[in-house]
């Protein structure tokens, strides 16, 4: 089968705004959380969060850009123009006809509802606002991609909850290691900081009230976070007819649904998205160097995710480095899987893999090689990048270094 | 209310098209000020915000001057109901 590059990047996120600053502070070990600033935190137990605080809407895009495009959708665009201009592609001459946009996201236009409904329900306002319906739909950014770079083939987006970038990776790959498209741009974003979402979290008692530490025995639970990653798929024959820039080859992707419990993981169902990534992938279980973890930091997670890993892995889980990015970036929902790709991909590129930050003491049901607190300089040949949902559906993507 | 309706009417639609009022004739449509669909409908939204009113999807003359008699036949309206 045709090979799949990728050759651009764009991130924006609580670590930066875009993909360089972004894997910079991953590789130093900076942790993007601290207190949550585009809420008013009265009322609310975990007043914590994950904020792109770099981020400056009217910087990025006028008056009328910013009436049509919810926050959420700001980021998506944001990552796919950094993206493209990455990649150095412009979508003239017929590309635009032979390229996709999918992208994930969870909740779409949360801010924009909450706002409008606020308005109507509480201070007494008449009218919805009137671009409500456009800005919530989960869709919007691809929407707005696709009329800013003319892009004329398949574009959707893809929502399972906190997998919804790597289901949308793996829908964009599809696309073209098929051969329907030469280019696709894929990844998602995600700004779910609002009063009624963070306090619908607090309610199902997952969120930790300080940071989140993934795998080691103080966690307590994840923090919330917003932000975007977006890649360019391109096929191998479009990549070298134009001299493209490899960061890495999107080797496989892997789906399950665990059709068990609404909230808590199942370790088969992780277990079968993993084998199904490296199956599609061609690649052998001693391959893959590092996972990039869901690592949410749960209780109910890391245990999960950590038997699942043992179950493909057998003897070669020992020799993995595994990390939780989530510990520096917080839990974008349906962006993490986009912000996600970007750590896998340059820990590829640059034989560096990111670290788990805020990691105290071992928990002895958590017992492999989460490469904590520090950075690691070392070959990456192959990663897997694990997203699992709530609602039990999990999406793993296989990534393998280029050598040209 | 120092403003009359139609100059507030012109504001509106000056501000969203960003042109200068004074360049605004009332027989223009919002069509004619090359407002995009978005555009009509959040100057129509605006409109509504402004004099607390409901406006039709489609008013019947869609001039500034047919909007401004109807604007003012609501709020006259509006004050009848009240």
């Amino acid at each position: 089968m045709p090979r799949v590059l990728i050759t651009g990047l764009g991130c924006v996120c609580a670590l930066g705004e875009d993909a360089d600053r972004t894997w910079e502070a991953m590789t130093r070990g900076v942790c993007g959380i601290g207190p949550l600033t585009l809420v008013s935190p009265e009322g609310l137990r975990h007043p914590i969060a994950g904020e792109a605080r770099g981020y400056v809407p009217e910087a990025c895009f006028d008056r009328h850009e910013l009436s049509r495009l919810d926050r959420f959708a700001q980021f998506g665009v944001l990552a796919g123009r950094e993206a493209v201009a990455d990649a150095g592609l412009t979508f003239n001459g017929g590309l635009g006809l032979r390229s996709a946009i999918v992208l994930g996201s969870s909740i779409g236009g949360v801010q924009t509802l909450e706002d409008g409904y606020q308005r109507m329900y509480q201070r007494g306002g008449r009218h919805a606002p009137p671009l409500t319906v456009p800005r919530v739909m989960p869709n919007a950014a691809v929407s707005a991609l696709s009329m800013e770079l003319g892009i004329f083939g398949p574009g959707y987006a893809v929502s399972s909850a906190c997998s919804s970038s790597n289901h949308a990776i793996a829908q964009a790959f599809f696309l073209v290691r098929s051969g329907q498209v030469d280019v696709a741009i894929t990844g998602g974003s995600e700004a779910p900081l609002t009063y009624g979402h963070i306090r619908s979290w607090e309610a199902l008692r997952v969120l930790a009230p300080d940071t989140c530490r993934p795998f080691c025995v103080e966690r307590i639970g994840l923090v919330l976070a917003e932000g975007a990653g977006v890649l360019i798929l391109e096929s191998e024959d479009y990549a070298r007819s134009r001299g493209a820039h490899v960061y890495a080859e999107l080797a496989g992707a892997g789906m399950s649904s665990d059709a068990s419990d609404l909230l808590l993981p199942d370790a088969r169902g992780a277990e079968r998205a993993m084998a199904a990534a490296l199956a599609d992938g061609g690649l052998n279980i001693d391959e893959i160097d590092y996972v990039n973890a869901h690592g949410t930091g749960t209780p109910a997670n890391d245990v999960n995710e950590t038997r699942a890993i043992r179950l493909i892995f057998g003897g070669h889980a020992d020799r993995l480095a595994i990390s939780s990015t989530k510990s520096m970036h917080g839990h974008a929902l349906g962006a993490s899987g986009g912000i996600e790709a970007i750590a896998a991909i340059r820990a590829i590129a640059e034989s560096i893999v990111p670290p788990t930050v805020n990691y105290g003491s071992p928990d002895p049901q958590c017992d492999l090689d989460y490469v904590a607190n520090e950075a690691r300089q070392q070959l990456v040949r192959a990663a897997l990048s694990n997203s699992f949902a709530f609602g039990g559906l999990n999406a793993v993507i296989a990534f393998r270094r280029f050598n040209g | 209310m120092s403003k009359t309706i139609e100059q507030r009417i012109v504001e509106i639609a000056a501000e969203r098209v960003e042109i200068d009022p004074s360049l605004i004739r009332p027989d223009a449509t919002l069509d004619d000020l090359g407002a995009a669909s978005l555009d009509q409908i959040e100057i129509y939204f605006a409109i509504e915000e402004a004099f607390d009113i409901d406006l039709p999807d489609r008013p019947e003359d869609p001039t500034l001057n047919g909007l401004t008699q109807l604007v003012a036949r609501l709020v006259a309206q509006k004050s009848t109901d009240a």
